[in-house]
């Protein structure tokens, strides 16, 4: 199940993932651990290097 | 801070600085060169070398000052870079904690979904509970997430990380789950007193940290072999009902890889607060289900 829902703001479209860890399919102990890096990162690029991207 | 900013300042550096230190001395000199010859008193004239020997001894003093000066700013520049790389691991280990419960709230969303999908026409509330709450998979799955936590930064090739809940039975505590699955804990079977790691963690309501199990008397060994590593045993508490409902043990075959100190201490009862919170919930969903598997149970003979 991959949900997505593209929703249109005047001339932005925002993307909204529904997606939650595991509700695909049942994962491997490396793919949780590879999957957890990888959203740990861009979580903590987006509150850090948010305001860089906004300019 | 702002206002000592003159002290790193270039003007202040490279001219203010060399000025002060040979200023004296130029003074000095220039001052005994007018009047050289002149054999009337003058202003210091009996004191040329004590004169010479103060501006000499003040551009020294200066000049350890300012040295002074660049080494504490070498060592505040180490503690800050220090700190920063303390809160970026801070920062990460935070949001690593975040996403390994996404990963246990992911499971039972899962779980939600596949209900939807096979609801029958006429669904029974009573059935559909019970198909949906399943606190059996949701603890499994939060041991896992518990030992993914402490397993993400570790070496897999040096560390390897075992994660075991144990609930009491008896006046002793006995193991109920376990992750990884194939790491059956040797010592299925016995029964920990209060003198064991975990037991203590039970009778005490705190956490208890070995910091180096070979050499750790409350460690039970099984194995002529002496297990190596540390660990740390946490008691999860109900408040409700006032009791230790289980207690969680996390292993590393690393020595010293949790240390006993109250910084660390601090650290893994925050993160296991995390996971203890989640993990009794789930207990009380099960004493919900034992519960009204008893009353059906007991309806149904009577």
């Amino acid at each position: 199940m991959s949900n997505t829902i593209q929703k249109q703001k005047g001339l932005t479209a925002a993307t909204i993932k529904l997606d939650t860890p595991q509700q695909d399919k049942d994962w491997s102990e490396e793919q949780k651990i590879a999957w957890v890096k990888t959203t740990t990162r861009k979580i903590i690029e987006a509150f850090t290097d948010g305001k860089k991207e906004s300019k | 801070m702002a206002k000592k900013k003159w002290l790193t300042a270039r003007w202040f550096r490279f001219i203010v600085m060399p000025i002060a230190a040979g200023l004296p001395s130029g003074v000095a000199a220039l001052w005994f060169a007018l009047h050289e010859g002149v054999k009337t008193g003058y202003s210091l004239r009996d004191y040329q070398p004590e004169i010479f020997a103060l501006t000499g001894a003040w551009a020294l003093l200066l000049s350890i000052t300012k040295s002074y000066l660049t080494d504490f700013a070498k060592a505040t520049i180490e503690t800050l870079e220090n700190t920063i790389e303390d809160l970026k691991r801070g920062q990460e280990e935070l949001v690593h904690l975040f996403n390994f419960v996404r990963m246990v709230v992911g499971a039972k969303s899962r779980r939600f979904f596949e209900a939807l999908q096979n609801l029958p026409n006429e669904p029974n509330p009573g059935e559909t509970f019970f198909q949906i709450t399943r606190p059996d998979l949701q603890i499994k799955q939060l041991i896992e997430s518990i030992h993914g936590f402490y397993r993400i930064n570790a070496n897999p090739t040096e560390e390897r990380i075992r994660v075991s809940l144990m609930r009491p039975d008896g006046g002793a505590l006995i193991f109920t789950q376990w992750f990884p699955d194939g790491d059956t804990p040797r010592s299925l079977r016995e029964r920990f007193d209060g003198t064991t790691l975990a037991g203590l963690a039970f009778l005490t309501r705190q956490i208890v940290i070995s910091e180096n199990l070979e050499t750790d008397d409350r460690y039970r060994h099984f194995d002529a072999r002496r297990d190596q590593g540390s660990m740390f045993s946490y008691p999860l508490i109900d408040a409700q009902l006032g009791e230790v409902i289980y207690v969680a043990n996390v292993t590393s075959t690393k020595i010293g890889r949790f240390t006993d100190t109250a910084k660390q201490r601090e650290k893994i009862g925050s993160t296991m607060e995390i996971f203890a919170e989640r993990i009794i919930l789930e207990n009380r969903l099960a004493l919900i289900k034992q519960r009204i598997l008893e009353i059906q149970g007991g309806g149904g003979q009577g």
